[in-house]
């Protein structure tokens, strides 16, 4: 009998009770397919979130502090891409130093690690611009002084 | 309907369904953690914004001696300006968060003394 149904291409009972039977077959591809579905969007958000790098926050703060300083100080204007302002103590120059850009005297660090920097003026806007790693950016800091 | 000798959900069952929902907790959470430092990064912008543009307001009143206490809204922020004869205090309020800084200013000279 055996024989006669191996022949024919049935499976044993033990054969069969080794498989799984079409239901959880199905279980498990659907829950196979939503796995492979939720990898996408998963490496997508991880992918967006890495470009965030380390610097656009302190990038976010240094700009903040310079705009705060400009906005406070007096006189603001650019000569051969540096920033000059006074303040009631002193006249503070922003200039590239040491691949940062800082206000001096006092030192004070606004954007670090860049490959060059400098400021320029368009339309009454001022507007600092640095380069780092192949990348330029641009960030309006201050309204030029009439 | 015939049942398995091993159960109706297998061991390699269960594990892909922890597998998925393990996915599927750590993007949630990803998306979450990226959304909401993304609205904060953006709150954080406004206000910034706000308390340049409110010092360049301050300046401009003390120049005009038009100084006079105000509160002003702006997308979902309260700006509140008081003014203490040559001192004015400033409050941003935000959804998320706030700031509150005190401005003197030297009428005479023209110059900001004090800003904290």
């Amino acid at each position: 009998m055996e024989r006669e149904r191996k022949m024919l291409g049935l499976l044993s009972e033990k054969g069969r009770s080794a498989g799984y039977n079409i239901l959880e077959m199905s279980i498990g591809l659907l829950l196979l397919s939503v796995t492979v579905v939720m990898i996408s969007p998963l490496y997508r958000c991880l992918n967006s979130l890495r470009q965030f790098d380390s610097y656009f926050y302190q990038d976010e703060i240094g700009i903040y502090q310079l705009q705060i300083a400009l906005a406070l100080g007096n006189d603001i204007r650019i000569e051969d891409g540096i920033l000059y302002y006074e303040t009631i103590d002193n006249e503070m120059t922003v200039s590239l130093v040491n691949r940062k850009i800082i206000a001096q005297p006092g030192t004070v660090d606004y954007i670090h690690d860049v490959s060059d920097g400098w400021f320029e003026q368009k339309e009454g806007i001022i507007y600092v611009i640095f380069k780092r790693k192949q990348q330029t950016y641009r960030y309006p800091v201050a309204y030029a002084s009439e | 309907m015939r049942q398995n000798k091993k159960g109706f959900i297998t061991i390699y069952a269960l594990l892909l369904l922890s597998v998925s929902f393990s996915i599927c907790a750590a993007v949630t959470k990803v998306y979450k953690d990226k959304v909401k430092f993304i609205e904060y990064v953006d709150e954080f912008r406004l206000i910034n914004q706000i308390e340049v543009l409110v010092i360049g307001r301050i300046r401009q009143s003390y120049d005009d001696y038009k100084t006079k206490d105000e509160t002003i809204y702006y997308h979902s922020c309260r700006i509140s300006i008081s003014y203490d004869n040559s001192s004015a205090s400033i409050s941003i309020i935000c959804p998320k968060m706030s700031r509150h800084r005190v401005l003197t200013y030297d009428e005479i000279e023209g110059f900001v003394t004090d800003y904290y």
